[in-house]
């Protein structure tokens, strides 16, 4: 986006833009890995991490699972499409929200290519995206594509159940 | 699958900086076992992990690979997995168009939501035969999707 930074000031950035007003949860680390080598086998241990990080972010089991599954496609996409060389860079961060979301950024400094014509065999990165993620932004510009997703927390709170009624 | 890099033989060692306190990457083998049997007239291949970018190209192998010995059945047990990404949905697909112009009849089994979520949205699951358990599967009963008997030929 705009100016400079470190990841964190970044993140601070997106997060405020998102959704305006709202931080960056302190009682979670925010998950950052910047410049992954674009390689299969280190994607594989980028998306272990987050399954642990995920974990703890107070999502439902079955949201946990999508924000895993979505985010590596994500990192599929970067690191398979943005580079003709083949690989490169790809940034991501996950971080939780004060507003009860969480959030997850994947970025690339390449150009995604556009997709093969037989979409039946490649392709669903981008449908699975879309539908495993509570909402959805992809945004492509010069310097690259960068993926927001994210996902709400239940709205509980201490001492009420879950917030449900009939 | 076909175009790798081409990063000579082996798997890339570490790649110098590992990124965010990383541990040393986890190996095709590590994540993935795939066995293979015969019932009757049915190859049955039993696929369990993580199905990625590292080790989907093993899955597509050894699928197409049991489609090349012709059997009448094919019964993929996906029981096990508990990742399966794009780069798998796409192995399953490749898998089914090779199966349906060899005539052999592919079943899938998948009974958790880390295979049934995947499968449901992308519409994979109405395409492909699904079952509950590899037994049903082998029986050809109870599957979901499209007809469990093989559409006629349309041309």
């Amino acid at each position: 986006m705009h100016g400079s930074g470190g990841p964190s000031e970044i993140l601070a950035q997106l997060v405020d833009s998102l959704n305006p007003g709202a931080q960056v949860d302190s009682t979670l680390t925010p998950l950052i890995c910047t410049g992954i080598p674009g390689e299969p086998g280190n994607l594989v241990e980028v998306r272990h991490q987050l399954e642990r990080w995920a974990a703890r972010t107070g999502l439902p089991a079955p949201a946990v699972d999508d924000l895993v599954l979505s985010t590596y496609e994500a990192l599929a996409n970067a690191a398979e499409h943005a580079y003709p060389s083949g690989s490169g860079p790809v940034d991501m961060v996950a971080a939780r929200t004060t507003d009860g979301r969480v959030l997850v950024i994947v970025s690339d400094r390449g150009r995604w290519r556009p997709p093969p014509a037989d979409p039946g065999f490649r392709g669903r990165g981008l449908l699975m995206i879309r539908a495993l993620a509570q909402r959805v932004e992809v945004q492509q510009g010069s310097h690259g594509t960068t993926v927001h997703m994210e996902w709400a927390r239940p709205v509980t709170g201490p001492g009420s159940a879950t917030a449900q009624h009939d | 699958m076909s175009d790798n890099l081409a990063s000579g033989p082996g798997p890339p060692r570490g790649p110098g900086s590992s990124p965010g306190g990383c541990t040393a990457n986890p190996t095709a083998d590590e994540l993935l076992s795939i066995d293979s049997y015969w019932c009757g007239h049915a190859a049955v291949v039993v696929v369990a992990g993580e199905i990625d970018m590292l080790t989907a190209a093993r899955v597509t192998d050894a699928l197409l690979a049991q489609l090349n010995s012709r059997p009448e059945v094919m019964v993929v047990d996906m029981e096990g997995v508990r990742f399966l990404s794009s780069m798998g949905l796409a192995a399953l697909a490749l898998t089914e168009r090779v199966a349906r112009e060899r005539g052999v009849e592919l079943r899938v089994v998948a009974t958790s939501r880390a295979t049934l979520r995947p499968l449901e949205i992308t519409g994979m699951s109405t395409e492909l035969v699904v079952h509950a358990s590899r037994e049903q599967a082998l029986a050809g009963s109870g599957g979901s999707g499209p007809d469990s008997v093989p559409a006629p030929r349309t041309s």
